[in-house]
């Protein structure tokens, strides 16, 4: 009895769910796979080629601006020093006044805490 | 039909592809370097070959036949993809069919939300043996439907399709003594499923 249910519910199975049986569907199925195995390629082949063309640029690109950058740090250096250097303020006499100022005040408040 | 395919690896003549290629000898090593240096058209000669048996595959594990021509396409063009990676040591046939399998197994996750109902009449398939009864058919969806995926899987892979324990287990990534116990838990449920309806009717 077990056996010959098997045999039913295999046979059954087998009917449920084989494959198209007709060539013609094979044939249309393989050229489905083919076409996107070949439109994978042409996506590869433009992206290897594009790819390597945009790498190029963007290297350009990068180093031009790292040129450009540098060539900016250095001018600003430059002018800075020069800014230091070619100006001459009035500030140091200023500072020496109060300076002077400021040790003669120190000097009494020393003497008043001092008692 | 025939078609004759060039392999690019000189120490290899054309290779004879066709239908019927398991009575043809045809050197299977030699279109897979042909096609992993790009030769498309060995590609092709590899798909005519191997196209049924990833159908059954696909098909052991998605509801539909739909769904497994799906699988069966996604696979094909994984394995296009991964063709470098494929070491000559291993068994091209098992290598694309755990491919497939994945993708299989991508879509079943992916359509994961359906009711019972839909599952039951998805399971229906256009291309039937017209000897089988309507009757039968309509009794083996609704058992089908009582088992879990994977255990569908595996009394499919294993008593239609053939494969052995340890291939089941790699195909759907579970242990060989989990494909064996999913089998017989499946035959077991689909029996009993099946008798009672027999033996009620």
């Amino acid at each position: 009895m077990r056996q010959i249910l098997d045999r039913r519910i295999l046979r059954a199975l087998k009917a449920e769910y084989a494959g198209p049986s007709d060539p013609g569907y094979w044939a249309g199925l393989e050229a489905k796979i083919m076409a996107r195995v070949n439109s994978e390629d042409d996506w590869s082949w433009a992206f290897r080629t594009w790819g390597r063309t945009w790498l190029a640029a963007a290297a350009v690109a990068l180093i031009a601006l790292g040129v450009t950058a540098w060539r900016e740090r250095v001018t600003e250096r430059q002018l800075a020093y020069e800014t230091v250097v070619e100006s001459r303020p009035s500030l140091p006499v200023q500072l020496r006044e109060r300076l002077v100022d400021g040790t003669v005040h120190d000097a009494t408040l020393r003497y008043v805490y001092g008692y | 039909m025939t078609s004759l395919v060039s392999a690019n690896d000189p120490s290899s003549q054309s290779v004879i592809v066709s239908e019927t290629m398991m009575s043809i000898p045809w050197d299977e090593g030699a279109l897979i370097r042909a096609a992993q240096s790009g030769d498309t058209a060995a590609f092709g000669a590899l798909v005519r070959a191997h196209q049924r048996r990833a159908y059954a595959v696909a098909r052991s594990v998605v509801s539909t036949h739909e769904d497994a021509e799906d699988a069966v396409q996604e696979g094909f063009l994984h394995a296009y993809r991964a063709l470098d990676r494929f070491r000559p040591d291993q068994a091209f046939g098992a290598w694309l069919h755990r491919i497939v399998a994945n993708a299989a197994l991508d879509i079943t996750r992916r359509r994961k939300v359906r009711d019972a109902d839909e599952l039951t009449e998805s399971l229906a398939s256009q291309f039937r043996d017209p000897g089988e009864t309507a009757d039968l058919r309509a009794r083996l969806r609704l058992a089908l439907s009582q088992l879990t995926p994977r255990q569908r899987s595996v009394i499919l892979l294993h008593d239609v399709e053939g494969f052995r324990h340890g291939e089941i287990g790699l195909l759907l990534g579970i242990p060989e003594g989990t494909a064996r116990s999913d089998l017989h838990h499946a035959r077991r449920a689909l029996r009993t499923v099946l008798l009672s309806l027999w033996t009620a009717a």
